[in-house]
Parts: C-alpha cells; sequence; structure tokens
C-alpha cells in the first residue's frame, strides 16, 4: 500500500455541524480527545471462572469494564477516541474479545465518535502469513468513516477537520519509528501523533515483553501538539506533550502503584486531564510485621485485615505483605484457612520479605506468567562466564528465546 | 678561504655510539651530514645483539681542536680545515630497544661502545605495531619527513585516565579532534560527547585559516559511530538523520548557574542550598514568586520546601537567582523544555561507544557549558550507579572539553562537576578529553590526572613548563622539538607506547577518503530478512 492510500481525509460528525464549516468559513476547530490505551482485551488469569458463564472471571471482567469505560466516554462526548495500542492481548485475539471490540465499535458509530487506532506490540503481527486482527475489524464495515487503523508497521495519516493525526503502530525494528517520523508532513493545523512504545526517559522500567521498542525524544518533538502513548500501563507525561493514558486495567502487581484510566486532552488549550475509567480494583491491603508470629498467627493478621478492608475487597485483586517472615513459617502457613477470604477477591498475592533474605523478593509475578528473558539474563549473570561470553550467551539466547515465546504464544493463541 | 678537506665517508669515529648514560646517548656526525631535532635513529648493538631507537634531541658543532676559539679566530682557514675534526655532535634521548624475541623494552641498559648508529627504514619499526593501540590519528614523524607505514594510534583503554591536547590557535587541534572522533566512529571502543557550539564537526565549516574543511558526517561508512543530537531546522535534521536535542527541567540542578555568571557569596550559597532539589521544582518557584512580597511564613506556593530552604536569603538575592534562571531559560529556550529529555539517548549512544555531538551553533558561550554540564553531570550520574560492575563491564566515555580553562580553572570551585569527573571520573569509566591553549590556567591538580597528552606546539615557556612537569614520559627534553612543531604535528605521550612520539596527524579529510575506501566491518545479519 502507498502513502497516497495510507492518508485518510473525512470529518468528524459532530465537527460537521460547526456554523463556520457548514459557511465555508475558516476558524479554528476546539477539538476534544480522548486517549486510552493498553486495554489487552483477552487477557486471562487466576483460574478464576465465572459460574454463570464458565468464562475466566478476570478474562469477563476486563470485557465488562471495557464496555463501560466506552459508555462513560461516549457520555463525555469527545471528536475521537485514540487507542495508542495493544487493544487485543494477542495477536490472534479470542472471539470474545473480537465481539468486545465490535460491540464498542458499534457503540461509538451509534454516537458519531471516531475511533483512531495504532496497533501495539501485542497485537503486531510478526509474521507474513500472520493477518493483523485489525483487518477483521476493518473487513467489518468499519472501514469507510469510524476507524481508522495503523497496522503492519506501516504509517498512516488520518485528517480530521484540521486536526492530523499521524500514527505510527509498533514497528518491527526500532529504526522504523524514526523513518515513520522523518517522512511525518507536518500539517499547518493540529497534529497529533498516536504511537506506541517505551519512551527512552522511561527505559529503567521496561517491560521486556516482545518487540518492546524505545522512542527516543527526537520522535517525542515539539512540534506535535499533542502525542498519544500507549505501551507503559501508568499514566505518566514524558514530555511537554506527549502523555501516556496508563492500561484500563492493573495488568501486573507491580503496577499497584499506578494511575490507571483514560486522559481527556483539549487540543486547542493543550489542556490534559486524567479521567478514571471503570477497571477492576487492586489493593494494597498493607504490610503484616510477622517478627515473633507463629504460622497461625500471620493467618489470623491477613484474615483481620481482609476483614478490616470490608466490601472492598470484592472482585478485587489484592495485597498483603508479610514483612520479615521466616522461610519455614511461610511455609507453614494454612493455605485453607484463607480460601474463604480469597473466594471474595479476584485474587490475593501474599507478598513475602523474608527475614532469612535481606533482599527483598522483588517478584512481581506478570499474569502472563514468568519473564524467561529476566530469568535467563539472571542466570547467565550468576554462572560469572568469561568477560565476552557472557554479552554473547545473553545477546544470543535473548533472541532465541524472544522467537521461540513469540512462536510459542502465535501457536497457542490460533489454537484457542 | 677555507681549506677544505675531503670527509671520509668511511671514518669509524662518526656514527658511533660515544655516549656514556643509559638515559642519554652521544654521536658525532659529519659536519655537512642534514640531520633534524627529531629524527629517529637506530643503534645496532652487535655485541648484546639488540637494537636500540633513540631521537634527536640537540645538534651542536664540535670539534677536535684544542684551541676553544679557533672558530673566531681571525683567517682561521689558514689553520685549521673543516675536515673530519669538525663534525656535529648530535645528543639523542633513548626510546628502548627490541631484542632478538621481537619485543620492545624500555632503555634499561646502555648499548655497547661504538655501536653503529643508522637512519633506519619503516621496516626496522614493525615493532611500534605491538605497542600502538585501537585510535589512529597519524604517522609517526622522524625530522623533517614521516614514516608512513608507522601508524600512530592510541589506546582505548587509557581514556578513562583523562586526556590532554595543548594547542595555539591554527596549530590544527580541530583536524586532530576531527581526526580522533573519525577513529572513535570507526574503533567503536568507547563513547566520546563532543558539544560543538561553532557547528564545524558535524557537516564541515570554515577552518582558523579560513579554508572549508569536511565534516564528521562525510565519513560515511563510520556512519553507524555518530549520534548527533541538534538543535538545527528540521529539514537540516531530516536531511542528515540527526536527533533532535531536548533538555528537561530536571536535567537542571541550581548550581549550573555558577558556571554561567559571576555570583556574589550570598548569591553562590542560595545556588548551592538548593543543589538536591528537582530542577523543575527551583524553575517553577522562582518563575512564579514575587521576591518583593516573599515571605516564607505566608508562602502558599506548590513547592514549600525550596522556599524554606531560601528562609534567610534577602530579597534582593533572590532576585538576581531569579533574574539568572529567566536569562538561562529564555537562553536555552531553543532545547530546553519542561519534560522530555534527550540524556537517556545520548547516554544509551555513549553506552553503544559512538561518538555523540551535541551540534547547538550560533549558541552562546554559557548555553555551551551549561550543556556540557548538565550532560557531564548526568553521566558521572548514570556511571556512580553502576559501580557494581566489573572493569571488564564497565562503560568507558571520554567527554571533551573545549577552552577547559573556563571549568577546570584554578580557581573556586565553580565546576564542580567537572572537577569530580577528572577525580573521579576514571574509577566509574569516565574521562576527560582537556583541551585548552593555556595549559598553565588548567589546576595542576587536574593536569596530574592527565594521561595522555597531544601537544601541538605551544610557544608560551611557562605552557610548556607545566607540561613537562605534569606528563608521566619526560617531556622536558623534547622543549626544543615542541617549540618548533609546525601545524597538524604534534609530540604526544601515552600509556601504552613506551615513549613519546612526534606524530604528523592525518589531515581529516584525506583520512576519511582513505577511511571511506576501507572495507567495514559489516554485520552478520546484514541483508538477511530478519521477519518470517
Amino acid at each position: 500500500m502507498n502513502r497516497l492510500e495510507n492518508r485518510v481525509v473525512c470529518r468528524s460528525r459532530q465537527a460537521a455541524y460547526l456554523p463556520g464549516l457548514l459557511t465555508g468559513a475558516s476558524r479554528p476547530i476546539q477539538m476534544k480527545i480522548i486517549h486510552i490505551a493498553d486495554t489487552h482485551l483477552g487477557l486471562s488469569a487466576f483460574n478464576r471462572v465465572d459460574p454463570e458463564t464458565g468464562m475466566n472471571l478476570r478474562e469477563q471482567l476486563i470485557y465488562e469494564n471495557f464496555l463501560s469505560s466506552i459508555d462513560q466516554i461516549i457520555r463525555m462526548r469527545p471528536d475521537a477516541l485514540v487507542h495508542a495500542g495493544d487493544l487485543f492481548h494477542q495477536v490472534k485475539p479470542k472471539t470474545r474479545a473480537y465481539t468486545t471490540a465490535l460491540d464498542a465499535l458499534c457503540r461509538l458509530q451509534d454516537a458519531g465518535i471516531p475511533m483512531i487506532v495504532v496497533a501495539g506490540n501485542h497485537s503486531m503481527a510478526k509474521t507474513r502469513y500472520t493477518a493483523s486482527p485489525f483487518e477483521v475489524l476493518e473487513r467489518g464495515g468499519y472501514r469507510a468513516g469510524d476507524l481508522y487503523v495503523a497496522h503492519h508497521n506501516r504509517y498512516r495519516r488520518v485528517e480530521l477537520d484540521d486536526t492530523v493525526f499521524h500514527l505510527i503502530p509498533n514497528m518491527l525494528r526500532p529504526e522504523g519509528y524514526r523513518t515513520a517520523f522523518d517522512e511525518i508532513e507536518f500539517s499547518p493545523g493540529t497534529n497529533v501523533l498516536v504511537t506506541h512504545g517505551l519512551a527512552s526517559i522511561l527505559k529503567d522500567r521496561r517491560l521486556h515483553t516482545v518487540a518492546e521498542h524505545e522512542l527516543d525524544a527526537t520522535v517525542m518533538s515539539d512540534r506535535f501538539d499533542y502525542i498519544a502513548l500507549g505501551h507503559f500501563h501508568d499514566q505518566v507525561q514524558v514530555a511537554d506533550n506527549a502523555w501516556y493514558s496508563g492500561s484500563l486495567e492493573y495488568c501486573n502487581y507491580g503496577e499497584i502503584g499506578d494511575t490507571k484510566g483514560g486522559l481527556a486532552v483539549d487540543l486547542s488549550t493543550g489542556a490534559v486531564e486524567g479521567i478514571d475509567l471503570p477497571h477492576t480494583p487492586m489493593i494494597d491491603l498493607g504490610r503484616i510485621n510477622c517478627d515473633g508470629l507463629s504460622a497461625r498467627e500471620v493467618v489470623s493478621e491477613i484474615l483481620t485485615t481482609v476483614d478490616d478492608a470490608g466490601r472492598t475487597t470484592f472482585q478485587a485483586i489484592c495485597q498483603v505483605t508479610l514483612d520479615g517472615i521466616r522461610r519455614e513459617t511461610q511455609r507453614a502457613l494454612d493455605q485453607k484457612a484463607l480460601l474463604n477470604a480469597r473466594s471474595q477477591m479476584l485474587d490475593l498475592k501474599l507478598r513475602v520479605i523474608t527475614v532469612d533474605d535481606t533482599t527483598q523478593i522483588l517478584r512481581e509475578d506478570t499474569l502472563a506468567g514468568l519473564d524467561y528473558i529476566a530469568e535467563f539474563e539472571r542466570f547467565v549473570e550468576r554462572e560469572h562466564l568469561a568477560p565476552g561470553d557472557e554479552e554473547y550467551v545473553k545477546k544470543t539466547g535473548t533472541r532465541i528465546l524472544r522467537s521461540v515465546i513469540e512462536r510459542h504464544r502465535e501457536g497457542e493463541n490460533a489454537s484457542e | 678561504m677555507t681549506n677544505l678537506i675531503d670527509i671520509d665517508r668511511g671514518d669509524a669515529s662518526k656514527y658511533r655510539l660515544i655516549g656514556d648514560r643509559v638515559l642519554s646517548y652521544r654521536f658525532a656526525v659529519p659536519h655537512d651530514a642534514e640531520l633534524y631535532l627529531g629524527d629517529v635513529l637506530k643503534i645496532t648493538d652487535a655485541v648484546k645483539r639488540v637494537t636500540f631507537f633513540a631521537k634527536v634531541s640537540d645538534l651542536i658543532h664540535g670539534c677536535n681542536f684544542s684551541d676553544p676559539r679557533w672558530d673566531t679566530r681571525p683567517h682561521t682557514e689558514h689553520f685549521y680545515g673543516i675536515g673530519e675534526d669538525v663534525f656535529i655532535l648530535v645528543e639523542a634521548i633513548p626510546l628502548g630497544f627490541v631484542g632478538e624475541d621481537g619485543l620492545f623494552r624500555k632503555p634499561r641498559t646502555i648499548p655497547a661502545k661504538f655501536s653503529r648508529v643508522e637512519q633506519p627504514e619503516a621496516g626496522d619499526f614493525a615493532f611500534l605495531r605491538q605497542v600502538m593501540g585501537e585510535i589512529e590519528i597519524g604517522v609517526m614523524k622522524t625530522g623533517q619527513g614521516v614514516l608512513r607505514d608507522v601508524r600512530v594510534s592510541l589506546h582505548a583503554t587509557v581514556m578513562r585516565q583523562h586526556m590532554g591536547v595543548f594547542a595555539t590557535t591554527g596549530m590544527g587541534k580541530s583536524n586532530f579532534m576531527k581526526v580522533f572522533c573519525a577513529s572513535c566512529m570507526r574503533a567503536r571502543e568507547f563513547g566520546l560527547l563532543i558539544v560543538d557550539p561553532h557547528g564545524e564537526y558535524v557537516a564541515g565549516g570554515r577552518s582558523s585559516s579560513g579554508e572549508a574543511t569536511r565534516g564528521l558526517l562525510h565519513y560515511q561508512a563510520g556512519r553507524g559511530g555518530l549520534s548527533v543530537f541538534t538543535t538545527q531546522s528540521d529539514s537540516f535534521r531530516r536531511k542528515y538523520m540527526l536527533d533532535q536535542l531536548y533538555l528537561d527541567y530536571d536535567d537542571f540542578r541550581a548550581p549550573d548557574l555558577l558556571l554561567l555568571y559571576e555570583h556574589s557569596q550570598p548569591q553562590r550559597e542560595a545556588v548551592e542550598m538548593l543543589e538536591d532539589i528537582p530542577g523543575s521544582a527551583v524553575i517553577e518557584f522562582f518563575r512564579d514568586t514575587d521576591f518583593t512580597t516573599f515571605d516564607v511564613a505566608t508562602y502558599a506556593g506548590r513547592y514549600p520546601e525550596v522556599a524554606r530552604e531560601l528562609k534567610n536569603f534577602t530579597a534582593s538575592t533572590l532576585s538576581v537567582v531569579q533574574r539568572r534562571i529567566l536569562g538561562m531559560l529564555n537562553r536555552n529556550k531553543k532545547f530546553l523544555r519542561k519534560k522530555g529529555s534527550s540524556i537517556p539517548d545520548i547516554i544509551r549512544a555513549l553506552h553503544e561507544n559512538k561518538v555523540v555531538l551535541i551540534d547547538i551553533p550560533g549558541m552562546s558561550e554559557q548555553s555551551e557549558l551549561f550543556v556540557l554540564s548538565i550532560i557531564t553531570r548526568m553521566i558521572m550520574k548514570n556511571h556512580q550507579g553502576e559501580d557494581a560492575r566489573s572493569a571488564e563491564e564497565q562503560r568507558q566515555v571520554l567527554i571533551a572539553i573545549e577552552e577547559a580553562q573556563r571549568v577546570l580553572g584554578s580557581g573556586l570551585g565553580s565546576t564542580r562537576t567537572f572537577r569530580e569527573a577528572a577525580m573521579e571520573g576514571r574509577k566509574f569509566g569516565v574521562g576527560l578529553c582537556v583541551i585548552t591553549q593555556q595549559p598553565k590556567n588548567i589546576d595542576a591538580r587536574v593536569l596530574a590526572q592527565l594521561n595522555t597528552f597531544v601537544v601541538m606546539g605551544l610557544s608560551d615557556r611557562g605552557d610548556r613548563d607545566i607540561i613537562a612537569s605534569s606528563a608521566k614520559q619526560d617531556l622536558s627534553r623534547l622543549d626544543t622539538e615542541i617549540q618548533t612543531l609546525e601545524a597538524g604535528e604534534a609530540v604526544i605521550s601515552t600509556l601504552g607506547i613506551p615513549f613519546p612520539v612526534s606524530t604528523r596527524i592525518h589531515l581529516f579529510e584525506e583520512y576519511i577518503q582513505d577511511l571511506n575506501n576501507r572495507p567495514a566491518m559489516r554485520s552478520i545479519e546484514e541483508g538477511l530478512d530478519t521477519s518470517f
């Protein structure tokens, strides 16, 4: 597809009613957008099943929360909804993830709100023979005027009134972002960049996922009026004009301190405001000082803590920190005694800081499973290989591991 | 008329070692022999079967006549003939010797008496390849000529131990730096940071003598080893595929102001008091506070912690600091923004062992120092956080500081960042490349930290003396040679190369043409389709 084909020009329905446009007079459009990202439709975890539907409860709550969020966004009447990547959790989404996305698109279309989306690393096809999930949505009748998607490593330019959205999806190679950026023709009107990747300013907070690329400060150019970013799950500003909206949901326990939701952006003033959208809460129930406590007493303390939190923990993801617990005490904890408390929640994590080990155990397990890359790197470091060998083994091993994980994941998804 | 007696070229008294010290050689050559200061000569010791090398350090007319005034007597030509008895006495300093095993050693012994002294050939210097490093800068000079096959290259591993480049205007300092950069781009052994306020390094410009010069971008084969962060126009940036330079408020620390302005004692104290407070808080506090009515007790702004730190300072002091912060913001608005810094990208490029050029043409000296100070501090901070790494793993960065006397002078501690880098940087893999025309104005403690000296002609005796006293190798006996260096020539003293080397620095334009024609290292993945 050439660049001309990538260029789409249309008018948002709301703006079309502005008197200035009807008379042909030139006046700036006061465009307001909602920026969301990382909805990860299809993510499932915790082995909890909804008794009515038989579906993984976590997965079901994500669908329900997403549609509720869309309803809330529609009530805010934005001129466009911008999604900065990872709409789906997998390259080959589950059927229910598709139907949820289609439901959302129907509701947005009915409300006359166009949706602008880029493919994130989770929904980026890494092989030539894998079709993008967005092709399904585009062929579902949304190509014309309601859904604008950039995927398959191609930059796309979308004009809505006097605002140009420059869409750079997750790229196959890190340098792809710069190549796409350098091709951009800036509009004299408002320019918005929508892209997916990790701002280099946050590089210490890598997610270590497949096809995670860094976005350098040059791409975060001040020539854009606003930069809508996805990939990083906390709501954070990374340049004067660049924001991560954060994910809608807490996707792992490492995100417990994050702000979730979306951003309401007034492109005429540059004002950015965080908006709270429906999501499953993640609650830090606090820290229990386990010094001198027996296993039974620790369990009792946990139950008291959960009781004190009351109804807020219902279907919530909760965490209790057991500070200074001995390993043998930890092993002796009566897990059955916690079953009842756990049944009220979506999940309860006992975060352990053992007294035997002075280093805090930072096992921020992702719900998707073990971080094999980080684990492999730690293993290699412990082996104390000769200088040069370690770097080579890490580099080669990581590359192979990444491709294997990705193939495995794609195979797994395909079988779902 | 002088009574000339033909010289016997086979005269055994000439070209034979007659010196009597380990560290000083002497021999006689015919009075009409053509020798130059800096000539490197070979001394073949047939007894020990080793070959010594020595460099000519002085040439003296000598004779065998007992009358010390023979050459000033009237009609001296009637009594004395200029022949074998009149000669040139050559003083030479030993460089070292090569044994039968081909290894080069320091001159800890003396050649046998009357060892033969000869002009060496290029093949005689094959041993020098063992001692040369990876960063090529020129070819070895011997007297008037050069040994084209003997390339002088610095060792990458010693760069963390700081380097000094000393040259007066017009001696080829910019050319040297560009050659050095090109070799760093090729070798990719460490990261090199250069701030260029004149815009001459990127795409070339005019030399101090007015000639058109080329820039680092013209070294196309080494382009992968170069990252340029620029404030130039977007079209220029795109044309050459450069990065945009941004610094953000949190990169700034209040003591950076000390580099940019003269401060009274109270102003200095106020600024230093704010050292640990994030730059965004300091900037926004000073931007939004009216100091005519400022009172800590009633302050209701967003930064009470800043207000508390400043409670003991007068409104006039704070107003001056405010004016300077606003001036700094205004002066650097081209690249300074509230959030979104290029520093992580700069540090990443340095850690990928690239040459990182900060291209800020047309900006003031204050802006240059501001940028350099911030980036140096951030590099130090980054490396100090990595002290757990072993020496092999530690990343190495060299920071070039032009006109270094501005920030490493012997005055008060207005340049703490640079002083820290000079004193402690080597522990963390941070080296400084101190470039100056006036080494005597550099703090002696900083000079003592330098382990590589590139001396490109210094006419001032004070400058030469201070260099000679600071260098790790004895440069005092090269004083005459240093005085007589021509543009583009240098005496280099560095660790790894066992003696000071006289060097003809490559001409950058010719050097990159040569480099562009050399086969480049190709990635094993090049040309492969990585998608499947």
